[in-house]
């Protein structure tokens, strides 16, 4: 029996959700190094949580990605 | 990691200040360049142009669909360009996961200046479908067959309608 619940489904389209948000506002940096660096620090990340399997420590990690996005996304406009 | 990424960020920006030159996007391999902002040769049109102007009349046909949306994925770095095929999917054949089709619908976002929301890119198993998906979002037909239902129609209404009425 898969041990993936629908709670499981629920928390894995909301980190997709949240590395879309990522990826497009990384397209938005205009320099292609920062870009780069950046996109690769977010994969990085991502990939290195990959496998939790705990419902709670996956909403702690995609709570705490959704506060660095938005810290990027001020730092990009006091950049800009 | 991140707090030095940030600080990098926000620090250089101060004293180098790169100004986009806003280009029209009329052909989709036209990058914007950088142009060194200098006090005294400031033109009012080489201003950083966040909100970019979108061509209305750009006439999409199935090869400029196709040929643009290999290319996003050839410059994907986590695809090999020698093993990319038509038909050759994403998971099995490229080893890519979830996280990757989501950067490639990001990108393709990008390139064709629409929005492909998650429900659609779970969809996307080989770029054929991708193709497919935006020829349906531009309603470009060239590539389907023509179904001509005149013909065939006819011949069986003939003869339904001489079994009708011999019977």
């Amino acid at each position: 029996m898969n041990q993936f619940s629908l709670k499981h489904f629920i928390v894995r389209s909301q980190a997709l959700a949240l590395y879309r948000d990522v990826m497009r506002t990384v397209m938005k940096i205009e320099d292609q190094d920062y870009r780069k660096e950046i996109r690769e620090w977010a994969r990085s990340e991502f990939h290195r949580n990959r496998s939790l399997r705990d419902l709670g420590e996956i909403r702690t990690q995609v709570a705490l990605g959704r506060r660095s996005l938005n810290e990027l996304k001020l730092a990009m406009q006091m950049a800009s | 990691m991140l707090s030095s990424t940030f600080r990098l960020l926000t620090r250089t920006s101060s004293f180098i200040r790169p100004v986009i030159g806003s280009l029209p996007r009329r052909s989709l391999f036209l990058k914007p360049t950088l142009v060194s902002f200098n006090e005294k040769h400031r033109q009012p049109s080489m201003i950083i142009n966040h909100i970019p102007v979108r061509q209305s009349h750009v006439h999409y046909t199935y090869p400029m669909i196709e040929s643009r949306v290999m290319l996003v994925l050839r410059l994907f770095d986590k695809i090999d360009g020698n093993a990319l095929q038509l038909d050759s999917k994403f998971a099995q054949d490229l080893g890519l996961d979830s996280l990757d089709i989501v950067e490639i619908t990001a990108a393709l976002e990008d390139e064709f200046w629409t929005e492909i929301p998650d429900v659609d890119s779970d969809h996307f198993v080989t770029p054929r479908h991708i193709i497919q998906y935006l020829c349906d979002k531009y309603d470009v037909y060239e590539h389907v067959e023509p179904v001509s239902a005149g013909k065939e129609y006819m011949e069986e209404a003939k003869a339904a309608a001489e079994r009708a009425h011999h019977h």
